[in-house]
């Protein structure tokens, strides 16, 4: 392998993206001005690598504006502002929740009935 | 970073889960936008961009071993609609000019310790798309064929801005070197 070959292949090699470089290797060994580029490539890639543990912060509001963002917190935040603006509007939503529950237990006890009579119906006591 | 049993709370939509997750991720998203994006703001819209992305889709996702792959993929499609929106995406898919480096570190040994604001200066000086490709498969571990799917490039036109980027990264902290003489 010729040093120019070598030098075309150093940048995946050092970021290891060249498995089996058999032929490289053999010259890495016997050519130290290859070998000193290796290492140059080596020290860029391993500072790369560090760039990952440099991190930087967003602003303080960033979580708290994402989170509003999100669909299960802003249907709760939307409900809670309009149960803050809207005094009434808490009124109205507790007087349907409980017809709401009102008209459920009716049908259930309606529903009970019906089936008790149906039953008597297709087997009558003997 | 993120435990197995956070996933599943996220998944199950328990309370708080999700954003105990946003709480262990977000400089890293935040890191990523930014450095795919440039501005701060930009970037913090990128992250909550990403964020509502992850939520509609964490239900679906079974590869818990490449948590962190993945949401740096989110965040690399995020990243690339913002830029496309803003006309900015041409800047990503230009070819890498060959155009001569800058050179810069002459002299310097070659097991030298890079140093990171020296590094970050390097980096400024490669094209956008360089730029990318190298901070997302040196920096974030994603694979060539992974960045090619989020950059809508081939896997080849990946692999080549990687060489360019990493080479120029050397010369601009080492100095160009200078034509080689076969000695083996």
């Amino acid at each position: 392998m010729t040093c120019q070959t070598a030098r075309a292949l150093l940048p995946e090699y050092a970021g290891g993206d060249l498995p089996g470089a058999g032929d490289l290797e053999v010259h890495l060994a016997a050519c130290s001005n290859c070998s000193s580029e290796l290492a140059r490539y080596r020290e860029v890639a391993q500072a790369v690598a560090a760039l990952r543990l440099d991190l930087d912060t967003p602003s303080e509001l960033f979580v708290t504006r994402l989170l509003s963002q999100l669909p299960a917190h802003r249907i709760r935040d939307d409900l809670r502002r309009i149960a803050q603006d809207h005094p009434r509007a808490q009124v109205a939503a507790v007087s349907l929740g409980g017809a709401a529950l009102g008209a459920a237990a009716i049908a259930l006890l309606w529903w009970r009935a019906a089936r008790r009579t149906l039953g008597a119906a297709v087997h009558p006591a003997t | 970073m993120v435990s197995l049993e956070l996933l599943d709370r996220c998944r199950r939509r328990e309370p708080g889960a999700f954003e105990e997750l946003v709480e262990r991720t977000h400089t890293q998203v935040y890191t990523l936008a930014r450095r795919l994006v440039g501005d701060r703001r930009d970037a913090e819209d990128v992250a909550q961009e990403a964020y509502l992305r992850v939520f509609r889709s964490l239900g679906g996702f079974r590869e818990e071993a490449r948590f962190e792959t993945w949401l740096y993929r989110i965040v690399t499609n995020a990243a690339m609609t913002f830029l496309s929106r803003r006309g900015r995406f041409g800047e990503l898919l230009a070819e890498p000019e060959d155009a001569e480096p800058p050179d810069g570190g002459g002299g310097r040994e070659p097991d030298e310790v890079v140093e990171r604001d020296e590094l970050k200066r390097a980096l400024a000086t490669l094209s956008p798309g360089m730029r990318t490709v190298v901070v997302l498969k040196d920096v974030y571990g994603l694979s060539c064929q992974e960045i090619a799917d989020e950059m809508h490039l081939t896997e080849g036109a990946v692999k080549v801005r990687l060489h360019r980027a990493r080479k120029r990264l050397k010369e601009a902290i080492y100095g160009t070197e200078q034509p080689v003489r076969d000695e083996v």
